[in-house]
């Protein structure tokens, strides 16, 4: 286990984005070596979302592990969160998550309102997106039990300077405005992971890459990822218990400027009139909000009692008084003699435990006696030190306070019936209300560039990866022994662009299929059944009797491996790696879609 | 001054994927290097990026075919 050791040690102090990713790869390693270690607790956990997050599922399971989770780790196929989340069969509920990860970015607003909106009309269009993605999240926690952890939105670039604070049709201040209605309506199963917050800790310029969305739909820049990453660990390993309970401080240079014992209670500084006065009370006004939400507060100094009471007693710069800590420890033994009474007293195991000292030996003496206590790593600086106790995230809260059941009960009873009907809508209701539409024809040669692009980068959804150059596409687009088409399909949110193509070839009676792939884009619209119906048009009036083609496996195209068989294909006999199928036309019977086929505008 | 940036290149490689074995050539593409994913390549990017103190830009990951082109480009927004 000196593997684990060491792999979760360093990864408790790294901060940097990229040695992160680094040690992520060592403990995917050892995982598949060793297995988790034996006291972490396993955890069924589902990442969903509208961008690549391939780069984030590693460092999201070493940052469970981080905190004591050994996740099973399920990731639904890119950009279908909403019918994954919809279609009761899916991928991702047939996999039971304890707890669904939702992460989307202004990308996924489904709906935004006009430049000119009038506050009254944003304020619907706003309605309109966040109850269209709680009943989704609704949905699937009826249907599955999972909690959902779902993040606001970063805010984007506007073209209306400062005055876009004051237009509610700015796309921005649109983004703030669903952000708010989340907050206030997010049921209790759905747990806010606030990347709003997170991108502005950090600056938005800094937390969204354009160049990387673009590129590779990173919803946030490789830098920061650890941040995201992190965050959703806390939310995630808080909903599992596994926050903080008690934060233990030193009194001299952390609570107050000086040693008491020194220089007495008008030696010390605390409070207004010096800087390093007002940093240390800053500080006890933090600790006091972290008591007021339910952190227990422990002293453990190196000082006699009295002198240590005083100046939380008397001082007239403190926050603090002596009854704010559950336990109070001063003497003159080691300080993880201390946090042991402590912990035996409050009846807590020392991994319930922060310790924040300024003394960088005291905190080596901890570290070595007790390593399940959580040591903040500090500067000597007053002022550095509530960011390092929220940087750490050790103190999430989980609790659903009797306030926030009382929303929810609220927010049940008054039956939004959007939300409602949302929740209970079936895959078939979803698709319909896109009202999808398709443009199908043979390839175009203003199309051949796009095409070619589709055959050489879609991963997914492809049945049989045959990569091909653009003159071998615009060759066989001329061939009349080849039957191609290509998909561009729209629907009420706008238009996808050219999606699917599918290209076989005449081989006597029989459409042998080479290759049939479509954009992860729209994976799960009913796309492929539209497709093959139109092939199955295509090969009749050829005269053709069946359609044939192959399944040839890939590590990315799992997804289709059953489809030919979903769309009503014999298997056959086959001699290369794969599966064949056949499907003899007499015998096709259409599937349903909801995908209109339109004649193209011309 | 493609040697050098191929030799400094091979000390971001060897680090990122934690292998001191590794060797870099001109020709060599993703698919020779084990680990070397589309995810690994946003993020060898940005160790690049750090390395070179170079900013790459849009279509410049996409296009890359092999090591020796990933060099041309670094030299080229290195000027």
């Amino acid at each position: 286990m000196t593997g684990w050791t060491e792999v979760l040690h360093q990864a408790r102090r790294c901060t940097d984005a990229l040695a992160y990713s680094a040690l992520a790869r060592r403990a995917e390693k050892l995982l598949v070596a060793e297995g988790a270690p034996a006291t972490h607790q396993p955890l069924k956990l589902a990442l969903l979302g509208g961008a690549t997050l391939e780069t984030l599922q590693r460092p999201l399971v070493l940052a469970l592990m981080e905190r004591g989770l050994a996740p099973d780790l399920f990731v639904a196929p890119y950009g279908v969160f909403d019918a994954e989340m919809i279609d009761p069969r899916s991928a991702t509920a047939s996999f039971g998550p304890e707890i669904a990860v939702l992460l989307l970015t202004p990308a996924n607003i489904p709906a935004w309102p006009s430049p000119e909106a009038t506050l009254a009309e944003a304020q619907n269009t706003a309605e309109e997106v966040v109850d269209h993605l709680l009943g989704v999240c609704l949905g699937f926690h009826r249907r599955t039990g999972a909690e959902i952890v779902l993040n606001n939105f970063h805010g984007r670039p506007t073209a209306n300077g400062n005055l876009a604070a004051k237009l509610p049709g700015d796309p921005n201040n649109f983004i703030q405005r669903v952000n708010l209605m989340l907050g206030d309506r997010a049921p209790d199963f759905v747990h806010l992971n606030d990347v709003a917050g997170l991108s502005a800790q950090h600056g938005l310029s800094r937390w969204f890459d354009p160049r990387l969305w673009f590129e590779a739909k990173q919803p946030v820049s490789p830098e920061l990822a650890l941040e995201l990453v992190r965050n959703v660990a806390a939310i995630v390993g808080a909903l599992r218990g596994r926050s903080k309970k008690v934060l233990a401080v030193d009194l001299d240079n952390t609570l107050w400027g000086g040693v008491i014992a020194e220089e007495g209670l008008h030696g010390i500084e605390l409070g207004e009139g010096t800087a390093v006065g007002e940093a240390h009370a800053a500080l006890q006004r933090y600790l006091l909000e972290l008591k007021n939400r339910g952190v227990l507060l422990a002293a453990c100094s190196k000082n006699e009692e009295p002198d240590a009471l005083l100046p939380l007693q008397q001082h007239e710069g403190t926050v603090l008084t002596p009854r704010d800590f559950v336990a109070f420890h001063a003497g003159w033994g080691p300080k993880s003699d201390s946090l042991a009474r402590i912990a035996a007293e409050l009846g807590l195991g020392l991994d319930a435990f922060v310790f924040l000292d300024d003394n960088p030996a005291e905190r080596e003496e901890v570290r070595r006696a007790l390593p399940e206590v959580t040591v903040l790593e500090v500067s000597d600086d007053p002022s550095d030190y509530v960011h390092a106790i929220e940087a750490g995230r050790h103190f999430e809260p989980a609790v659903v306070t009797t306030e926030d059941r009382r929303r929810s009960d609220l927010y049940a009873s008054r039956c939004r019936e959007r939300v409602l009907a949302e929740a209970s809508r079936d895959l078939s209701e979803f698709l319909a209300s896109l009202e999808m539409r398709a443009v199908v024809k043979p390839f175009a040669e203003a199309d051949l560039d796009r095409i070619t692009q589709l055959v050489n980068k879609t991963n997914q959804f492809n049945l049989t990866t045959r990569r091909m150059s653009r003159s071998e596409v615009e060759q066989l687009a001329r061939d009349p022994g080849w039957i191609h088409r290509s998909v561009r399909l729209s629907d009420r949110f706008g238009h996808h662009g050219l999606i699917a193509v599918v290209m076989g070839r005449v081989a006597e009676e029989t459409l042998v299929f080479e290759n049939w792939l479509m954009s992860c884009r729209v994976l799960k619209r009913g796309v492929e059944r539209l497709l093959l119906e139109v092939a199955v048009s295509a090969a009749r009036e050829r005269g053709l009797r069946a359609i044939a083609g192959c399944y040839v496996p890939t590590s990315k195209n799992r997804l289709v491996e059953g489809l030919y068989s979903e769309l009503g294909f014999e298997r056959v006999e086959h001699d290369q790696p794969g599966t064949a199928w056949k499907l003899e036309l007499d015998r096709f019977v259409p599937l349903p879609h909801f995908i209109e086929l339109e004649e193209e505008a011309v | 001054m493609i040697d050098g940036i191929l030799s400094r290149l091979n000390r971001v490689f060897r680090d990122f994927f934690d292998d001191d074995e590794l060797t870099l050539t001109p020709g060599m593409t993703a698919a020779e290097v084990e680990g070397w994913d589309s995810v690994a390549t946003v993020e060898l990017m940005i160790a690049v990026e750090r390395e070179f103190g170079i900013r790459l830009r849009t279509g410049d990951i996409a296009s890359l075919e092999n090591v020796g082109q990933l060099c041309e480009r670094i030299r080229g927004r290195m000027t």
